[in-house]
């Protein structure tokens, strides 16, 4: 079952913290393609935060198509759909590689083994995604 | 019917105690519905604004309004629509819990027994236990269901978990986050926690030697406080450079700096002293303690232990 | 109002016993401090009932301020007072009506008690009377005001403590000059404690409704009262302790400190003018300068020192009489009540003891058993014919065989000690008034064997009446024989008329040349009456003048010798107060006539009076522009301040600066001078002071001061369905 948890006090905004746990989520595939997130309330009252800082988080990810809120019945997880422009998309994983790989290097790693392991990685995201789309 | 947005609004609001200015030009609207925390050290003056929001105080000049209504000249049903939690829990000793109930009940007309009794409960305390002779964090729960239970529409929290432990602190902010869902209420809460401010707060003021400096919602802030860390020497004619320095911290060879809105220039500006600067992120202690801390104490404590030793 | 009320109730009762203690004891103290007589004026006692529970209610009513207010002046407490659906005001009444209790359960509760006591008592043990506790219960009210001044000490943010502190004096002094006053003017006594305790409530009201703790509006005109009060008397209290330390100094060489004057009747037969000095060293009166009075001759300049050989022919020591009128709305009756029993006299041989009980309008004769325990013997009423005892004006004397003579404002009665009825000597005339009396001593050789005699002086309104028992005294007077009365015989009265100028002075001294008959000399020391003061007078028995002449010096001489200062002292309000009070109470009403020939006879005192009257005004006022100026007063509030100076001179100029907070500046951003805080923008360049340099590091939404983005702006565009629609709710 997929959880959220968020720590205060984080290098991260709160409201980021739930963005990126979604998306991880749907990336790995622990949430799937119409997957009921609870509402707004429901995870406020479960996480001790402000409703406000929820419902903005939702709003973003609704915003980036990662989630689908359906009037009068609660937020899913929405089919992919592209929501940016390919100069966008470019600029964002640019972004996230910058953040990433500067981290990695820092961390005294050669360019091989960063290679070795973010290839390990896709490879183990792709397969439980899979796993996941044939239980459906 | 177009109601007024703002809970709380006041202009240029100064308060001098003698020579001393507890507050100067304060500026600030708390909007309808959304928790604003406020944020300062000791002797900032936000205990000084709440007293004079609250009327307790006349300020020196400037003016200031609750719900719409000139705080000099607060009446009854305004007052009963707002309710104030003052700095310490303090009640007086003799009480028992449900006099303190009564106090309340028969000055305002939506008092909540039900929800005082619960809160009781929730605290451990009897009804007719005295209020001198109970624990500290029981008093301030007795304190906050009084406080609670008046059903305000406005609340005004003066660093409500003082003395809570962690385990009432946590029903306090789930008490509050409830409250807060309850149609269009406000909160402004000043706290030390920022933790619990993270979880609670929509927006956020920081006043600092009587100044405000930080009105915005939370998130905002976050974005438009940054971080850079240098591997550089910096000193006073360095930070004259940097246009939005708030803060510049020294450990060893490094540098951390925490600057507000950073541009093209600003960032040129680093740049230029160091061209190593990278970017980190901050947490939102990081971001708060930049505007806290007073410049003449910058390292100073630690500075002093280590000459000390 | 109520919740306030059951708060301060709940919270404050349990002192109430800490103010009963003190009470009970005062009372009981009291009770036993006499076997006999419980009044409030006891003979003897240097402090009365109604001044010491003046002084333990007071104390009462100061803690009981204090305890009220303190505590709750603490922010978090006044905070949790204050912020409630009532208004400040229904907080104030319900601590007041709090107050108000508590206070009568400790102050009045007692009082109660004692009459009660009292009256369980009767009279079969005690000549006492609940009355005798009316006095106290006024006094209790006046100290009441103790109260709202203790609140104000407490509330008002006045940066200096004395000033703060000023208007406690100026309650203890009304509750003192209440206490005063009661028993000679008690509309005065009245009208201080209502006035004092109604302005001290609204100053007090008014400090703690207004949060600023600077009072506002007419809380500021009652401060300003009582700081202006508490300032006069703190500068008289001052100036007659320099007056007094200078005078001793004076007369630390055995100089006179006060003289009087006395008409005697000399080794020659003559009538001789006699003074007699109280010296400081000495502290007793001597007699220590005569001069003989010849007709048509000042003897101003004549006093020589007595010598040894020179000894007054002791015929009957001079009546004086110093008159004075009480006035009052209900002072006769209160003096009756209050003045409830009057010792009368006591004879040891009997064990039996007079006591005049006012309320019955009797005397009560009591006999001790065992010298401790009394018992009511018998209760002698006025003679039928007479109707009333009226006032009694003082205690008689008892003869061995236990009959007493009581002298009031009817008539002389003769009390047998036998218990039978009162005998009726002399009865006052109905037209005439009743003024004072004077007892005569027979010193004289011949007087003396003829056991128990009476020589009484009782002076009516147009004449005096002389009562002697034996005729040989005033056998060439041709006395009236008003009968035989029990243990003195015959009674003899003669009436002498006095002369207009005598009738209408309020004070005179007379006495009665023995070696010439039907003569009386006569000394006017009224020096009210410039007309008179200072003469004397030989008159016949029909009240015709045989020869008058002035015999001492001025009054200016004495006002301007060593007073200066004390008028000075005294501010032009007081002053005209102290002229309308005289010009009401004068008995020949027309005071105002007699000023107005005074001031012509004696142009250079009235100069000097009229100069020291203005001496204050004339520092007040400029005191009062500067200090108004320094508080940067409206001209409206400058003319009212300057107006107040005239009346009250410095003092009142002062008290401005107590009142109003001082000013505080400081330096302006642009002009550098330095500016009122208290002011949107500086005093010198216009500027405004909110205008504060921005460093650069402020973050603020753009919505802010506009307040119309209110309520979303962290989320502006949330939409996420029913479920977390709160956010998109609003109007």
């Amino acid at each position: 079952m997929f959880e959220l948890r968020v720590t205060p006090g984080g290098n991260r905004p709160i409201y980021r913290q739930i963005i990126d746990q979604v998306r991880q989520a749907v990336a790995t595939g622990e949430l799937a393609v119409g997957d009921a997130l609870p509402s707004v309330r429901q995870l406020a009252e479960e996480l001790v935060l402000n409703h406000n800082t929820v419902a903005k988080a939702y709003a973003e990810l609704v915003r980036e198509g990662v989630l689908d809120s359906r009037h009068g019945r609660g937020v899913f997880v929405a089919k992919r759909r592209r929501v940016y422009s390919a100069g966008e998309r470019k600029r964002r994983l640019d972004q996230a590689l910058n953040v990433f790989l500067s981290e990695a290097l820092t961390l005294d790693y050669t360019p091989q083994q960063i290679e070795e392991a973010v290839t390990n990685w896709l490879d183990q995201m792709t397969t439980s995604k899979a796993k996941d789309s044939e239980v459906d | 019917m177009r109601e007024d947005r703002i809970a709380i609004r006041t202009r240029e609001l100064t308060r001098y105690f003698g020579h001393n200015a507890a507050l100067r030009s304060l500026t600030l609207d708390v909007p309808r519905g959304q928790v604003t925390a406020l944020i300062g050290h000791n002797g900032a003056g936000k205990t000084t604004l709440i007293r004079l929001l609250l009327g307790l105080l006349p300020p020196t000049r400037g003016r200031a309004e609750l719900l719409g209504c000139d705080s000099r000249s607060l009446t009854p049903e305004v007052r009963a629509r707002v309710g104030y939690l003052a700095e310490g829990h303090f009640l007086w000793g003799w009480m028992k819990a449900r006099d303190a109930a009564r106090l309340q009940r028969e000055t305002f007309p939506r008092w909540d027994q039900h929800l005082f009794d619960s809160m009781l409960k929730f605290f451990g305390v009897a009804s007719n236990a005295r209020v001198g002779q109970i624990s500290r964090g029981q008093r301030a729960g007795v304190s906050l269901a009084m406080t609670l239970a008046t059903d305000p529409e406005l609340l005004v929290l003066d660093d409500p978990s003082m003395g809570l432990d962690p385990v009432a602190r946590r029903a306090l902010v789930e008490g509050l986050l409830a409250f807060a869902r309850r149609d269009d209420r406000t909160i402004l809460v000043c706290t030390h926690l920022l933790d619990d401010v993270e979880r609670l707060a929509d927006r956020i003021a920081i006043v600092s030697h009587g100044r405000l400096l930080v009105d915005s919602g939370l998130s905002e802030f976050r974005e438009r406080v940054c971080g850079w860390t240098l591997d550089a020497e910096f000193g006073a004619q360095q930070a004259a450079q940097i246009p939005g320095l708030i803060d510049s911290r020294q450990t060893r060879e490094r540098t951390h700096l925490v600057v507000a809105d950073p541009d093209l220039e600003t960032e040129a500006a680093i740049q230029r002293i160091s061209g190593t600067a990278r970017r980190e992120e901050l947490t939102l202690e990081d971001a708060v303690l930049a505007y806290l801390r007073p410049a003449a104490m910058v390292g100073s404590i630690s500075d002093a232990l280590e000459d000390a030793r | 109002m109520k919740t306030i009320l059951w708060k301060e109730l709940r919270e404050n009762a349990r002192w109430v016993p800490l103010g009963i203690i003190p009470m009970i004891i005062v009372l009981v103290l009291k009770w036993r401090s006499n076997e006999l007589i419980f009044d409030a004026s006891e003979y003897g006692s240097s402090l009365s009932l109604s001044s010491l529970v003046g002084l333990v209610a007071g104390g009462i009513a100061v803690c009981l301020g204090l305890i009220q207010s303190w505590p709750d002046q603490r922010p978090a407490a006044r905070a949790l007072l204050l912020h409630r659906g009532i208004t400040a005001d229904a907080a104030f009444c319900g601590k007041l009506l709090a107050g108000l209790l508590l206070y009568a359960t400790a102050v009045f509760v007692p009082l109660l008690g004692m009459a009660a006591f009292i009256t369980s008592v009767g009279i079969e043990h005690r000549a006492a009377s609940p009355g005798a506790l009316l006095p106290a219960a006024l006094i209790s009210v006046a100290a009441f005001s103790c109260w709202p001044a203790s609140l104000l000490i407490v509330q008002r943010d006045a940066r200096f403590w004395g000033s703060r502190l000023l208007p406690g004096l100026t309650a203890a002094l009304a509750v003192f000059a209440c206490g005063a006053t009661m028993h000679e003017v008690l509309w005065l006594a009245i009208t201080i404690a209502v006035v004092t305790l109604v302005a001290f409530l609204a100053a007090a009201r008014s400090v703690f409704v207004n949060s600023s703790h600077i009072a506002t509006g007419n809380g500021r005109a009652y401060i300003a009262i009582a700081v202006t009060v508490a300032l006069l008397t703190l500068m008289m209290c001052a100036m007659s302790m320099i007056e007094s330390y200078r005078t001793q100094v004076a007369h630390s060489g055995g100089e006179a400190v006060s003289r009087q004057y006395v008409v005697e009747f000399g080794p020659d037969g003559r009538p001789w003018l006699t003074r007699t000095s109280y010296t400081w060293s000495s502290g007793m009166n001597k007699l220590d300068q005569v001069a003989k009075m010849v007709p048509h001759r000042s003897v101003r300049d004549q006093l020589q020192p007595v010598e040894d050989s020179w000894e007054p022919l002791r015929k009957w020591s001079p009546y004086r009489h110093e008159y004075y009128n009480p006035k009052s709305l209900l002072g006769g009756r209160f003096a009756r009540l209050n003045q409830a029993t009057i010792f009368l006299d006591s004879n040891d041989a009997l064990n039996r003891t007079w006591v005049f009980d006012a309320k019955r309008d009797a005397v009560l004769v009591y006999r001790s058993e065992w010298r401790t325990r009394f018992r009511l013997e018998a209760i002698l009423l006025p003679p039928a014919s007479v109707g009333s005892f009226g006032q009694v004006q003082n205690p008689g004397s008892v003869d061995a065989a236990g009959n007493f003579t009581l002298v009031s404002s009817t008539g002389v009665y003769r009390v047998p000690g036998s218990g039978a009825e009162v005998e009726t000597i002399y009865a006052v005339p109905q037209a005439s008034s009743f003024l004072g009396s004077a007892t005569i001593s027979f010193t004289t050789a011949q007087a003396l064997p003829r056991g128990y005699l009476i020589g009484l002086m009782v002076r009516l309104s147009e004449r005096v009446v002389l009562l002697n028992s034996g005729s040989d005294a005033d056998a060439a007077s041709r006395p009236e024989a008003l009968g035989a009365f029990s243990g003195l015989g015959e009674v003899f009265a003669t009436e002498v008329h006095l002369p207009n100028e005598l009738a209408t002075a309020d004070r005179i001294s007379i006495s009665r040349d023995p070696t010439i008959a039907d003569s009386y000399v006569g000394l006017v020391e009224d020096w009210g009456r410039s007309d008179l003061g200072g003469s004397w007078f030989r008159f016949d028995k029909e009240g015709r003048i045989e020869e008058q002449d002035r015999y001492e010096e001025s009054p200016v001489s004495a006002v301007a010798s060593g007073n200066i200062a004390a008028v000075a002292s005294i501010p032009p309000a007081f002053l005209a107060f102290g002229v309308a009070l005289v010009a009401i109470e004068n008995r020949s009403g027309n005071g105002i006539r007699e000023a107005w020939e005074y001031t012509k006879t004696y142009p250079a005192h009235t100069a000097l009076i009229v100069f020291l009257g203005m001496l204050q005004p004339t520092i007040g006022i400029p005191l009062a522009f500067w200090a108004a100026r320094r508080r940067r007063l409206d001209k409206r509030a400058t003319r009212r301040w300057i107006c107040w100076a005239f009346w009250f001179g410095p003092c009142g100029s002062l008290a401005l600066l107590a009142v109003y907070p001082r000013l505080i500046r400081e330096p302006c951003n642009v002009c550098q001078r330095p500016a009122r805080i208290d002011l949107a923008s500086c005093e010198h360049c216009g500027h405004s002071l909110d205008e504060t340099p921005q460093t650069g590091i402020e973050i603020f939404d753009q919505g802010q001061g506009g307040g119309s983005t209110g309520g979303s702006s962290t989320s502006p565009d949330v939409n996420v369905g029913p479920s977390v629609g709160y956010a998109g709710k609003g109007p």
